[in-house]
């Protein structure tokens, strides 16, 4: 497969194209990233150099979340306030990220991404969602306005942030992740609202949502000014990724994602593991 | 803050929500418009190659700043067009993010208006900062 990219450039980008919109559709439907598909498969399957490919993810992150945004039915779940908020942090990590990348070990970034992926398709499977009980307001939340309500069966319901101060600390960390791994650490998000901060998780979900685009966008302008986003990666993966993510979004309610999930979890599993195996022996 | 005054900002937020998507559109659509463009001309040429992309070495200069791209964009050249269509996508969550503040400001909420410029400039200079930190 790797000889492809030199021998047959054009076979290439058609393979990088079919699985662009696989990666986009999957993304769309269990909310596992666009990146998390195509960096394995550019850097195990065609041996390209992992700079590129994570320039190229963070395209595929923001594919992502701009294409489910414009098909997903508005529900009135995002808390504009509470991700323009956190936004702050997410965008200053991925600034500071981005800008020490090029001074990251190849080996690690490929270590860390591995392990972020085996983590993902262990959430993914396993993460249980929590019990919905409205937490007690951090004082500094009430005075940014950041409670708000979102629609149940029973009708609007009003919650609570607690936390504000550690969870714009691991928003971060979650903006620094993205920078290095070209993720947008969208789980580590929601992980941070949902749990610390205790907002209710169709709110935290879709606020992620929102963030991850941002946070992506921050990184990806530091990374095209240092050259590590390439056009003609760039082309079949932007177009694939929107195509399979808009079709995915739309094709979400009317499916019943559990086993696919599943599956998509054990790959996201197996890649994790191979990119860990080639991060440790040196192969990046 | 009451149900009642949540409601009723929910109801400019979901405004807002409709234009930025309105936005999201009419840029992802352009941004996919013009790589398709590129890519067919890109595709057309003869002597591609692509084995660079095995082995890591920065983009070109032309291809890292918005100058640079444009100018390369507007003389038809394949790559710029393609590079241009990568500034596009990238542009459209900063510009939501610019849509929010004008949403903030209508609202007049001041303190969320300067929140969202604040992101706002740090997505704008990322730009800048990549560029120069080389």
């Amino acid at each position: 497969m790797e000889s492809l990219v030199a021998t047959s450039p054009l076979l290439f980008e058609a393979i990088l194209f079919v699985a662009s919109v696989v990666a986009g559709f999957l993304g769309a439907l269990t909310g596992l990233g666009g990146g998390t598909i195509i960096v394995p498969l550019l850097v195990l399957a065609f041996a390209v150099d992992l700079r590129y490919a994570v320039g190229i993810s963070l395209v595929c992150v923001i594919a992502t979340s701009s294409g489910a945004a414009i098909a997903y039915v508005k529900e009135g779940y995002t808390n504009v306030r509470i991700g323009m908020f956190l936004e702050i942090a997410t965008t200053f990590g991925a600034l500071t990220g981005a800008l020490v990348a090029s001074y990251v070990s190849k080996s690690l970034i490929g270590v860390v991404f591995g392990l972020v992926l085996l983590i993902s398709g262990y959430y993914s499977t396993f993460g249980k969602v929590k019990e919905e009980l409205v937490a007690k307001a951090d004082p500094l939340a009430t005075a940014l306005s950041l409670n708000g309500t979102y629609p149940t069966p029973e009708g609007m319901k009003s919650y609570n942030v607690a936390a504000v101060l550690p969870g714009f600390g691991m928003m971060y960390g979650a903006g620094v992740l993205s920078a290095l791994l070209g993720i947008g650490s969208g789980a580590l998000k929601v992980l941070a609202m949902d749990t610390m901060m205790k907002i209710p998780f169709k709110v935290s979900t879709t606020t992620s949502n929102f963030m991850i685009g941002v946070t992506a966008a921050a990184s990806a302008g530091v990374y095209l000014g240092k050259g590590y986003i390439d056009p003609v990666l760039a082309m079949p993966v932007m177009l694939g990724i929107l195509l399979g993510s808009i079709t995915g979004a739309r094709a979400l309610h009317r499916m019943t994602v559990g086993s696919l999930r599943t599956v998509f979890a054990i790959v996201i599993c197996l890649l994790g593991i191979e990119m860990i195996y080639k991060g440790i022996s040196g192969q990046f | 803050m009451t149900l009642k005054e949540h409601a009723k900002e929910k109801w400019t937020d979901r405004m807002i929500e409709h234009m930025v998507i309105a936005v999201l559109k009419v840029g992802l659509l352009s941004a996919s418009g013009l790589m398709l463009v590129g890519g067919c001309f890109f595709i057309w040429q003869s002597g591609i190659d692509e084995s660079y992309l095995q082995h890591f070495r920065s983009e070109p200069a032309a291809l890292r700043s918005i100058p640079g791209i444009y100018q390369l964009a507007m003389r038809g050249d394949p790559t710029g067009l393609m590079q241009m269509a990568v500034v596009l996508l990238i542009g459209t969550p900063i510009i939501r993010v610019a849509f929010s503040a004008l949403g903030f400001a209508f609202e007049r909420d001041w303190k969320f208006t300067l929140i969202a410029l604040v992101v706002l400039t740090m997505l704008i200079s990322g730009i800048f900062a990549g560029i120069v930190g080389g």
